[in-house]
């Protein structure tokens, strides 16, 4: 069979080239987007260590002197007495499971702090992310222990005025990949050598978004100052599961007489889903645009096949009609087609591996924490998944022409010679 | 030229299913590569209420970094202080604006009526003089009010629909985080597109109190000039390290220095993304664009080359008596790709109208931008997408794609010899 399949193909070398020429370009291309594609739905594989279901961020704004609602004369306090008072009033509302002030510090947050955090003669290179928190926003998150604390847990050993790193903190530095060891010791951060702070536990990895790998994912917790949450510029709550209906609006609707506290009010909320979204956009239409890029190819090779079989069995009329005089069944003419589309991509893939292994060596691939730029069994996989489109598109793109060419009446087509 | 569409439409006849083929596989790689390049049109292309964009230049940004140890810098937003010492005193721009960097989420109401939430941008008064809004009544405040922190503002037509149930606003009172302002000016809805003269309302910069961060010098500010003429660029830059030179001298005792990084940026370069400590590299944005126009076209060209080809194998005789009867090899060619060159001339409008509407009807998919500020949809009106630049560019990419994927082919079949062209049969 393949004998025959590969004088067929010698016969039709010259249209075959073109094919050749287009199936290996598009294979590589096809398999670039494909690795693309593999590297963000791994990525995004990855536990968040996070949730932010039923969560909402309120922004706090301050009456200025120009209204007539402005409360001349303050007294200093009312920085953060008056913070501390709207809190408490959102706490006592029965559909908030917890709220917590914080800084930069919320996830999908893009305007972080960053610093270094020492410990022992450890000391972290690079930007870490310094999340300042009221324990609570361990609760609003849903953040874990790596001891399986829960986020309740977590949050009473924070009140002892404990940092907690998360569990990759010199993962990227020293290759430590348990911190647990560190518990009871002193960290030093910022680059201060006189003041410390005592690790209290260690937190889940808290992912810096959906897609982000390195770095970005590491971060320290650490608890608030008793008057910082003045100077805070989040406001972030959980609402109860049950009772999450039209919180923005009873919210908005209740804020002007219930939670006006000194000049603040709530300027705006929003929900995490809603911001989350936001900052996603980018990187999912960066995945959309993948895969139209993917169609747009795939949708190439159906028509090239489609084209260069339509005209080809217009051509081999005459072939395929003694074929079937001499016996050969319809299906037997339809895998003769389909074979010799499938057996140019097979012909071809191995030359595209060996284009697709210099494009990766050349490090111009995307990069993967867990396999750098390539892998053997992302390749594999990768240039499994190409071959496999593909072969798809050459069968549906040969099928069409070669249906046609089965259904001929072999008297017929041979009266015309 | 008669004879060509005849001939080409006789072709089509004889060739229903290549014929199809090959539209479909061209109007769909035009499609795409349009997409691609409205992306950027939309971006750098001339529409109101950023009808000057050729001839701006920004300074979205500004930064400055420790005079002993450079390691440490700040990027953002200038102060309005910064701003004016540094921009103010130019004497070649015809206009300078500051307007806040970003838009500010507000709360509006008419009084006791309920809070809604919206955008809301300061500017000083050259601001109306650079972008050419669309006045629907009333008029812009004017540099006086600017100086006495009037508070009057000006406001867009959905807005004013949503406060006052009417675009004929101007006079009437509104509060803005709980201060009142009243309407001195409507103005027609301005896309998000048209990054710093999008908001939903606009208020002098003196009434509210600007933020500044790193002694003063850093705030929340923008700066947009608008040059007389796009050749002036170089002179502008150059005027403008000098001030800042000046100005560094004169803040020097607080320990930070503001580095240009050869801002002012042209609208491309102010597009080409990266963050506020660096240098927008536009030229890696433009060869990313080009690779991916060359992907889209080669694919398609290969493909339409392979049916050419075939196409031609078919009329082997035709162009043999055709050689015989004494058409020269020129005429031959040029028919041929002709021939081509009206399908694909078709087909590529098709794929440019199909670029349009879908770039119409899929704006938020496509224009949205991540980490922005502003719940508002990207606004696109068909003005934006339909540029002259833009038909330029499809037509331009059909005329490749024919050379490309006709070019060899028509080629080689006028080079057929005429006795085995007749002969074959």
């Amino acid at each position: 069979m393949s004998q025959k399949l590969l004088k067929q193909i010698r016969n039709e070398w010259r249209s075959n080239i073109w094919l050749c020429v287009e199936l290996l370009v598009v294979s590589v291309v096809l398999w670039y987007i494909v690795d693309c594609c593999y590297v963000m739905y791994t990525v995004k594989q990855w536990p968040l260590g996070f949730n932010v279901e039923h969560c909402y961020k309120i922004d706090l704004g301050t009456v200025n002197e120009a209204s007539p609602e402005f409360i001349k004369d303050l007294p200093e306090e009312h920085l953060w007495d008056d913070r501390t008072e709207l809190i408490e009033r959102l706490r006592k509302r029965p559909e908030i499971e917890a709220a917590a002030f914080s800084r930069n510090s919320h996830p999908y947050q893009g305007s972080n702090s960053g610093g270094d955090f020492t410990i022992d003669t450890l000391k972290t290179s690079g930007y870490t992310i310094l999340r300042i928190i009221q324990p609570d926003f361990l609760r609003v998150f849903r953040i874990g222990g790596v001891n399986g604390e829960t986020p309740e847990e977590l949050a009473d050993i924070m009140r002892e005025r404990c940092a907690i790193p998360s569990q990759n903190l010199f993962a990227l530095d020293f290759n430590i990949y348990d911190m647990r060891p560190y518990v009871g010791k002193d960290m030093y951060m910022l680059g201060d050598t006189i003041n410390s702070i005592k690790v209290g536990a260690v937190a889940n990895v808290m992912r810096y978004n959906d897609y982000m790998q390195g770095q970005m994912n590491r971060s320290v917790f650490v608890p608030m100052g008793p008057r910082e949450h003045a100077w805070s510029n989040e406001l972030v709550v959980r609402v109860r599961e049950n009772m999450d209906h039209d919180f923005i609006e009873n919210l908005t609707a209740d804020a002007p007489k219930q939670l006006r506290v000194g000049n603040l009010f709530i300027s705006r909320i929003r929900s995490f889903d809603d911001i989350r979204d936001n900052v996603l956009l980018n990187s999912e239409r960066t995945n959309t645009q993948y895969m139209i890029g993917m169609a747009f190819l795939l949708v190439n090779i159906f028509l090239g096949l489609l084209g260069t079989f339509w005209f080809r069995t217009q051509q081999r009329v005459s072939d395929v009609a003694v074929r079937m005089v001499n016996g050969a069944t319809r299906s037997d003419i339809f895998r003769l087609l389909v074979g010799e589309g499938l057996l140019l991509l097979t012909i071809v893939t191995p030359l595209a591996v060996i284009i697709d292994a210099n494009i990766a060596h050349m490090e111009l691939t995307n990069f993967l924490e867990t396999s750098s730029f390539i892998s053997f069994s992302r390749m594999l996989t990768c240039a499994g998944i190409t071959y496999a489109l593909m072969a798809l598109m050459i069968i549906g793109g040969i099928s069409l022409p070669a249906s046609r060419a089965m259904r001929i009446a072999p008297a017929e087509a041979l009266r015309s010679e | 030229m008669k004879q060509l569409i005849k001939q080409t439409l006789a072709q089509l006849r004889t060739q229903k299913m290549l014929t199809t083929i090959g539209i479909i596989g061209t109007a769909l790689s035009i499609f795409l590569i349009m997409v691609v390049v409205m992306l950027h049109q939309v971006q750098v292309a001339p529409y109101a209420p950023v009808s000057n964009r050729p001839r701006m230049l920004h300074a979205q940004w500004a930064s400055v970094h420790m005079i002993e140890n450079h390691y440490y810098q700040s990027n953002g937003p200038i102060s309005t202080e910064s701003a004016k010492r540094q921009f103010g005193s130019l004497s070649t721009p015809e206009a300078v604006t500051l307007y806040s960097a970003n838009i500010t989420p507000v709360n509006i109401q008419e009084a006791g009526g309920t809070p809604i939430g919206t955008d809301m941008r300061g500017t000083d008064e050259n601001y109306w003089k650079i972008f050419d809004f669309t006045f629907l009544n009333g008029k812009p405040y004017s540099q006086a009010d600017v100086e006495s922190a009037h508070q009057i503002a000006v406001i867009d037509a959905s807005t004013a629909r949503k406060l006052f149930g009417t675009t004929e606003a101007t006079g009437r009172e509104f509060q803005l985080d709980y201060v009142p302002y009243t309407v001195c000016g409507v103005v027609r809805d301005v896309s998000t597109l048209a990054d710093g003269a999008f908001s939903h309302i606009w208020i002098p910069h003196t009434t509210t109190q600007e933020e500044t961060w790193c002694y003063g010098l850093m705030g929340d500010k923008s700066v947009t000039i608008l040059a007389r003429s796009s050749d002036d660029f170089d002179e502008i830059r150059a005027e403008y390290e000098r001030m800042v030179a000046e100005y560094n001298k004169e803040v020097a005792e607080t320990g930070w220095e503001f580095k240009t990084l050869n801002r002012p940026y042209t609208q491309e370069k102010s597009v080409a993304g990266g963050g506020a400590n660096m240098e927008p590299d536009e030229k890696a944005q433009r060869r990313q664009r080009w690779i991916i126009y060359a992907i889209l076209l080669i694919v398609p060209a290969i493909n339409l080359s392979g049916m050419t080809e075939s196409r031609m194998r078919r009329r082997v005789e035709e162009i043999g008596v055709r050689r015989a009867f004494g058409c020269t090899r020129l005429q031959l060619l040029g028919q041929l790709f002709g021939e081509n060159l009206l399908i694909t001339l078709v087909a590529g409008l098709i794929g440019w109208m199909m670029g349009v509407a879908f770039a119409f009807f899929f704006s938020n998919f496509l224009f949205a931008d991540g980490y922005s500020n502003t719940t508002t949809e990207p606004l696109v009106d068909i003005n934006m997408l339909i540029q002259p630049s833009t038909l330029g560019m499809a037509l331009l990419f059909c005329f490749v794609l024919n050379l490309l994927s006709s070019g060899l082919p028509a080629w080689k079949a006028s080079r057929t010899n005429i006795v085995n062209a007749i002969n074959k049969h």
